[in-house]
């Protein structure tokens, strides 16, 4: 049977191994929410970027919709039309690609 | 000559029995520091277990950080590609378009005004998606 000192030595060395792991997955939790802020600062910043490319984009997409509007009372834009695949070539078959 | 020197009893022998006063008292702190000892190990096995806790709830934590920060990795690989592509294909695509429509826009008034609804004041619309390609740029 272990001796009450040897128990209390025991202990304190647990203890002391105890202290030494929290201090060392402390560590590694501080580095770890660094590099994830760092992670989510980027991704904040590209997602800004995309939803201003998403923004001119359906700006884009509406001016060609008003476009292909347009080519119904003035058939004079088709040929811009037709060059970005926007209306049909003439000749070419309905529903073809 | 001295007695104890004959008779062979040291002085040790000899020294008087401690008072049964003396006996209590000693009996009594070796039971405080008994019951110190044990409650020490208590304190020390009871920080033990908090620590044990502590540690368990940090790893979790740094496992849902890591989880977290691969996500943001994935997604931030996405968003990437969706702006290289958008630099690469749509950029130069809107430019000809927009560039075409504002020199058919120069002989047709009327689809001037069609034009204008997507101008800003005293910007053309291909400054405007400069300025897109600009900022997916940066």
């Amino acid at each position: 049977m272990l001796k009450p000192s040897s128990v209390t030595g025991l202990l304190v060395l647990l203890l002391l191994a105890s202290v030494l792991v929290s201090m060392a997955l402390c560590y590694r939790y501080v580095r770890s929410v660094n590099g994830a802020q760092l992670l989510e600062d980027q991704a904040a910043h590209l997602q800004a970027q995309v939803n201003l490319a998403n923004r001119y984009t359906a700006i884009v997409e509406a001016m060609a919709k008003d476009a292909v509007d347009y080519s119904k009372r003035n058939p004079a834009i088709d040929p811009i039309l037709q060059q970005f695949d926007l209306k049909p070539k003439p000749g070419a078959r309905a529903g073809g690609r | 000559m001295m007695p104890s020197e004959h008779s062979g009893i040291s002085l040790r022998d000899t020294a008087p029995p401690p008072s049964l006063g003396a006996v209590g008292e000693l009996e009594a702190l070796r039971r405080s520091f008994e019951t110190l000892h044990r409650r020490f190990q208590l304190s020390v096995a009871a920080l033990i277990l908090l620590l044990a806790a502590l540690n368990v709830y940090l790893l979790n934590q740094v496992r849902t950080v890591h989880r977290r920060a691969a996500v943001l990795a994935q997604q931030i690989t996405e968003m990437r590609q969706a702006v290289a592509n958008y630099e690469a294909k749509s950029v130069p695509w809107m430019d000809k378009f927009s560039g075409q429509l504002e020199g058919f826009a120069k002989t047709h008034p009327d689809f001037a005004q069609v034009l204008d609804r997507y101008r800003r004041p005293g910007e053309t619309n291909q400054a405007q998606r400069a300025k897109a390609g600009g900022a997916a740029r940066r």
